[in-house]
């Protein structure tokens, strides 16, 4: 699975700053408190069961590697300590990452082949939905709203 | 179960059950159903039963019925009430079939999926979190 979908330049600076920034991730990675390891963990069982064809018995698409490994840089790209999304597979063959505070705050992020994040949430009585491409980055929009949620105090 | 000759349109105070046959459409720490669970694919419809006129045993029976044919383990089940499915542009429609006259669909999916997942989460808020089956329960202890 690939770390980075894309370089944040094509500078030697650039290049540089990347490479740290990744050093820095995979340091603090290790640690019990920032690890996102539990929903990588999640995110390969869920590809394991749902990466052949009609997985659900009802002409489900199979989960392509493409979605697994957009997906995987997702979570990676989640800043550190950011609570971590439970995973699901799509009967679309999109891999879903939920945050839930409760029954009306909560959001949900499909991730497709092709990279697009589709996403719809709940925060009491508004509903934000839309998609946005994935090129490495969450979306400051996405980042927000995701935030909100898992955040949000009862 | 229904009389499969006389079947009655759905009513918005009806009890629709919804199979749960995948791991991941559930949160197994609090039984939370998730949103995958409502997202319609390839049909644009999504299976549900009535629990009109059933027993429980009945509505068990389907549930392993359908988790047959699918070759897959059933892990219960979620209950909406019918009314609480009609949200933007759904419905629900009776749909017997054989051996399950109590089928129902919920029809009148948008066809972009930000809009299916808001109805998803929709429905998620209105449904019952996982209702184990009788045996898995008494297995697990519940």
């Amino acid at each position: 699975m690939t770390t980075t979908i894309m370089l944040r330049g094509n500078s030697p600076t650039a290049a540089y700053i990347d490479k740290v920034s990744q050093h820095h991730q995979s340091y603090f990675a290790q640690t019990a408190a920032l690890s996102k390891q539990p929903a990588i963990d999640e995110l390969i069982v869920t590809w394991q069961e749902c990466k052949i064809p009609n997985w659900d018995g009802y002409n489900a698409y199979p989960v392509k590697e493409e979605t697994l490994n957009y997906t995987y840089a997702f979570i990676q790209a989640l800043p550190l300590g950011f609570p971590l999304p439970s995973l699901s597979a799509e009967p679309d063959g999109h891999l879903a990452l939920d945050w839930f505070h409760d029954r009306y705050w909560t959001i949900s992020v499909s991730v497709g082949p092709d990279g697009v994040l589709y996403y719809a949430a709940l925060l009491g009585n508004s509903d934000p939905r839309g998609s946005e491409p994935f090129f490495g980055e969450i979306p400051k929009r996405l980042l927000s709203l995701i935030q909100e949620v898992a955040l949000a105090k009862n | 179960m229904l009389d499969p000759k006389n079947i009655p349109p759905v009513k918005d105070d009806e009890l629709l059950a919804r199979y749960v046959t995948q791991k991941s459409q559930f949160r197994p720490s609090d039984k939370q159903i998730k949103q995958s669970l409502f997202i319609p694919h390839p049909r644009q419809e999504l299976s549900v039963t009535r629990h009109l006129e059933a027993t429980q045993a009945e509505i068990w029976s389907v549930g392993r019925d359908v988790s047959a044919v699918l070759n897959r383990q059933l892990y219960g089940r979620t209950d909406i009430r019918a009314g609480n499915c009609r949200i933007e542009t759904l419905r629900v429609v009776d749909k017997p079939i054989v051996h399950n006259p109590n089928h129902a669909d919920i029809e009148g999916w948008p066809t972009a999926k930000e809009d299916q997942k808001a109805i998803a989460l929709k429905l998620v808020a209105s449904a019952s979190k996982l209702i184990s089956p009788p045996l898995a329960a008494a297995n697990s202890g519940e």
